[in-house]
């Protein structure tokens, strides 16, 4: 019996051993202040991700979360990893306190459409729509985005700006889609938001002071081409797009940027990102 | 859905069976629920209708099923959730059998294949068990071995995943835990005897995280020790967590403790409890990243006593996850009829006094790949912080109970509360603290007379009357209940709720309340009509919060 | 309404009917206010009546209907020698608190914790308070959930008719 019990002490000092201990001084990935891919090159193709950070001014948890996407993008690079912050719910209103709230239609669908209650969350190239998994938290983006980033390449999206009427506000751009020979997916939908950096209003912190010189930057201020995008055909493998929008009153034209994207419309999950600055 | 009529029927059947022949079938229980809600559209509690569902009607209900047969047991629970209630999570949603075993029990080895529930010692390092009322069960999906290795000394082994809503969660846990009961081994039962226990828990998520080099296995152990002796009960736990970071505590690298020990003395007309509790980053879940009740694996005994009554129960204690420290003390007295104080049938007095304060942290910070001062990716703050200056919560309350004639119980009890409201409802604690002489603290003295009349056989009126007074948060408030009843079967209710020192003049209104309800054996309905007022639903030290609601609410439960 | 939900509602209201369950009390174990391991299944009263409660500290009706059978306990016990046997389901406050709140109400009850609420789940029990009568042969022949005052009378008749060697048909 008293083998028995030493045979049950050790088997339950295994567990106990089985934990990992990280040195101090090693608990932060060493990168030498270099994001993780250098090579900038327009040639090179690289799998994009979209990161849409659902969010509101009256947020109090969601300055931590838009830290932890612009920290993550500082990692990956801009070029890799884009950004876009949908204000929609709830806490996406304005008060006294908050003049402004960014709410647009789209961002309302679309928090509606994925059922989604609260902010912040977020969804990381739309993926794991079917099972209930696209709405991830702000801790599970990292996980998430350094699995998607690794993935080969499908599609090539090209953008540029045409035109700008400064009487009307009216933005015009257009662009290509050239798929990879590995390209799969059927039902292709394109998508062309606008996002404006640098505003500066009021947002509540994780205090639940509220902040009136917060900068908000990606703000999602409309889209070229409704909520769920327009059909795109690359049977053929190339195919092109040219689509306009008109910038909201307030919208400063410099601090814009264009984002589009490709998604498989029966899985929503998104196949190629690309952003341009205006 | 067809699956599961089959298998009702197969069941009805095999019982039916155990009812004719002589050959023992094997018996089958089981138990059934449902809470359906119907919302109407209330502009005075909830203006902007935030918490008013789209679908109107909401339901939740399961069916528990279980089969037994001498050292055989198996079951499952089938929920349905159509959607689930407001306040409740929404990760509940569909249907479908989320918990189901098979269960084996011979000569001291007892093996289960499936869901189980399962606690070692006060819970500090491993609890799984299921509250409906807060939505939570973190039920383990795996195997679990109990083997009673000699009498007196108890061994238990368990590996799996835990649940989450219809799914499992990515992180394995696997326990092991040792009991030797003093009393058991001698094969002597007295009133003297020593319980003392060892165990450990330790869980495996993988990581690709971009910017930590994140522990892939986090263990958990813990020593505690029991002795009992015919007046005195002392139980003391200390439980360890190795590096664990997590969504919680901001990722910071720093192990955790845990102290729960409790003391008491009961002789006599006199009972007396000593606690205390010290938490320090013991929040331990099977995946890094969960909101709220999710895939918790430990669970951190509050040492707070639980309010029923309405109006108290709006200022209840939740244990903060990050780390904590407390006392309580309670004072039981009975005083024997024909004494002064006893009164003629005899008088039961009761004092309690808890309180809860944060630890005094000293967070080391770091820049970040950004340029943001954050404290994540470091050891946090240092081992063993002491007691801190911020107050997480006070409670003082009286009860007193007696009988004041044949046909009237009175029970009398008065509460006074300090509670942070800051930390407990907004979660502004430790470094999200950015001036601590201006949190939100909400002080309340709280009255409440309960008298319970039997008027006649089989007829009673119980009546509340409670009053609770603040100047801060909502206000004072003003509760009256009356409840009749007609033994076994019915009972009706009515009851109101007057918020009349809402510092916003238009939410100065009433929640009044109607119900009824009857019984009849183990079959129960329930239906209620009217305004709940928002507040805290609690168990265990652990909260949700029920927004305002105004419908109809219905329920049935039933066992066979 | 979700029919299929709707049909298995209807269903089950009607097993209700059909099943009954004519058992005993499993074999699982419980802890006595000393530490010590008892089998549920071999708790008896001699042939005579007896009453199972689950309560808990913080379940005020369950306090209630045990308060209410207290102030007649004794006058029960010597007319039909039952016995109640009260299990808690308390959450890890562990026999250190339970027995100072038995002290207090001053109950006489053999009190039991059921730790992890094994037998509370393997009784079938889904809130409590909820009361089992069993008769002399061990068999579960009632059960009652949920308390309102007078219950407490109601019990007793069924006890006494336990003891006039009656069944009980509801």
């Amino acid at each position: 019996m008293m083998k028995k019990i030493i045979f049950y002490l050790l088997s339950l000092s295994l567990v106990l051993g089985s934990c990992d201990k990280i040195e101090p001084g090693n608990y932060v990935i060493d990168r030498g202040g270099n994001p993780i891919d250098t090579t900038t090159q327009d040639t090179v193709l690289k799998h994009v991700v979209l990161l849409e950070e659902f969010t509101g001014v009256k947020c109090n948890n969601c300055p931590a979360a838009n830290a932890r996407a612009k920290e993550l993008q500082s990692i990956y690079g801009k070029e890799n990893l884009i950004l876009l912050g949908i204000h929609a719910g709830n806490l996406a209103t304005t008060d006294d306190k908050h003049p402004k709230a960014f709410n647009t239609p789209e961002g309302t669908e679309l928090f509606s459409f994925f059922t989604l209650f609260g902010v912040p969350v977020g969804f990381v190239n739309r993926v794991d729509y079917p099972s209930n998994g696209i709405v991830k938290n702000e801790n599970a983006w990292a996980s998430t985005i350094a699995a998607e980033i690794t993935r080969e390449p499908v599609a090539r999206i090209t953008l540029s700006e045409d035109s700008y009427n400064n009487a009307n506000m009216t933005l015009n751009v257009s662009g290509s889609v050239a798929t990879q020979p590995n390209f799969t997916g059927s039902d292709i939908k394109i998508c062309l938001y606008l996002a404006e950096n640098g505003i500066i209003s009021p947002q509540t912190m994780p205090d639940k002071t509220i902040d009136p010189n917060y900068e908000h930057n990606h703000v999602f201020r409309g889209s070229f081409t409704g909520t769920y995008g327009k059909s795109i055909d690359l049977i053929s493998g190339t195919n092109t797009f040219s689509e306009s929008v008109v910038l909201p009153a307030d919208a400063v034209k410099e601090n814009c940027e264009v984002i589009a994207f490709i998604y498989d419309s029966s899985t929503y999950e998104i196949l190629q990102t690309a952003a341009i600055k205006i | 859905m067809k699956k599961i009529l089959f298998l009702a029927f197969s069941f009805i059947s095999i019982s039916a069976f155990a009812q004719e022949g002589e050959q023992d079938y094997g018996q089958i229980h089981g138990n059934f629920q449902t809470n359906a809600q119907y919302y109407l559209r209330d502009t005075i509690i909830d203006p902007l209708g935030e918490a008013f569902p789209d679908e109107r009607l909401l339901a939740a209900g399961f069916l528990n099923l279980t089969y037994t047969k001498g050292n055989f047991m198996a079951g499952l629970r089938y929920e349905n959730y159509q959607n689930n209630l407001i306040g409740l999570p929404e990760g509940f949603k569909g249907e479908g059998i989320p918990y189901r075993f098979i269960r084996y029990k011979k000569e001291g080895l007892d093996v289960t294949v499936g869901n189980y529930y399962e606690q070692f010692g006060s819970g500090l390092i491993f609890r799984t068990y299921e509250e409906r009322g807060l939505g939570l069960d973190n039920a383990m999906d795996g195997v679990r071995l109990i083997y009673e290795i000699t009498p007196g000394l108890k061994a238990k082994a368990l590996v799996g995943r835990q649940r989450i809503y219809f799914e499992t969660g990515d992180g394995i846990v696997r326990g092991g835990d040792l009991e030797f009961n003093l009393n058991e081994f001698r094969g002597d039962y007295s009133t003297t005897n020593l319980i003392i226990g060892a165990g450990g828990v330790s869980r495996f998520e993988q990581s690709q995280d971009p910017i930590y080099n994140l522990p892939e296995n986090v263990a958990a152990a813990s020593l505690r020790a029991n002795f009992i002796t015919g007046d005195f009960n002392l139980f003391a736990e200390y439980a360890y967590k190795s590096q664990d970071p997590n969504s919680s505590n901001r990722f910071i690298f720093k192990p955790g403790h845990a102290i729960y020990a409790n003391g008491s003395y009961s002789h006599g007309n006199l009972g007396i409890i000593l606690g205390y509790k010290y938490y320090d980053n013991f929040l331990f879940r099977s995946q890094r990243v969960g909101n709220f009740t999710e895939l918790l694996i430990n669970y951190q005994p509050p040492l707070a006593e639980l309010h029923t009554y309405a109006l108290p129960a709006l200022y209840s204690y939740n244990v903060q996850a990050n780390g904590e420290t407390g006392v309580q003390a309670e004072i039981a007295y009975k005083f024997d009829r024909g004494t002064a104080l006893g009164g003629k049938y005899g008088t039961l007095v009761n004092l309690n006094f808890s309180n809860s304060y944060a630890l005094d942290k000293n967070f080391t910070e770091r820049v970040n790949s950004i340029g943001d001062t954050v404290i994540s990716g470091t050891d946090g703050y240092e081992d063993w912080a002491g007691v801190g200056d911020i107050q997480y919560s006070q409670d003082f309350n009286v009860e007193v109970k007696t009988k004041l004639n044949k046909k009237l119980k009175g029970t009398f009890s008065y509460y006074n509360f300090i509670y942070n409201r800051s930390a407990l409802l907004d979660g502004v604690i430790d470094d999200l603290v950015s001036d601590p002489n201006n949190l939100d603290i909400v002080y309340v003295n709280a009255m409440v007379a309960e008298i319970l009349w039997k008027i006649k056989p089989r007829h009673s009126l119980r009546t509340e009357a409670q009053l609770m007074l603040t100047d801060q948060d909502r206000g004072s408030w003003a509760l009256l209940l009356l409840e009749y009843s007609i033994a076994p079967k019915w009972f009706f209710a009515v009851q109101d709720a007057f918020n009349y020192g809402n510092p916003d003049e238009d939410l100065r209104v009433h929640y009044p309340l109607v119900s009824m309800g009857y019984t009849r054996g183990t079959t129960k309905f329930q239906l209620n009509y009217g305004r709940q007022q928002e507040g805290v639903f609690c168990v265990g030290g652990i909260c949700r919060v029920v927004p305002a609601s105004n419908g109809f609410s219905m329920m049935i439960t039933a066992n066979f | 309404m979700n029919t299929p939900f709707f049909k298995t509602l209807v269903l089950l209201l009607s097993l209700t009917s059909v099943a009954i369950a004519q058992d005993k009390i499993p074999n699982i174990q419980l802890k006595d206010l000393s530490g010590n391991m008892i089998d549920a299944n071999l708790l008896e009263n001699d042939g005579k009546p007896m009453v199972i409660s689950f309560w808990a500290t913080w379940c005020k009706p369950c306090v209630r209907e045990l308060n209410a059978i207290n102030d007649q306990y004794i006058d029960w016990q010597d007319e039909s020698g039952v016995k109640v046997v009260a299990i808690s389901v308390d959450d890890s406050r562990n026999s250190s608190r339970v027995k100072p709140f038995i002290t207090s109400q001053g109950w006489e009850y053999e009190v039991y914790l059921d730790e992890n609420q094994e037998l509370k789940r393997a009784l079938n029990v889904n809130n409590i308070p909820h009361t089992f009568l069993i008769d002399g042969n061990g068999e579960i022949v009632w059960q009652h959930n949920g308390y309102m005052t007078g219950d407490e009378d109601h019990l007793y008749e069924l006890i006494q008719k336990l003891t006039r060697g009656e069944a009980i048909s509801e």
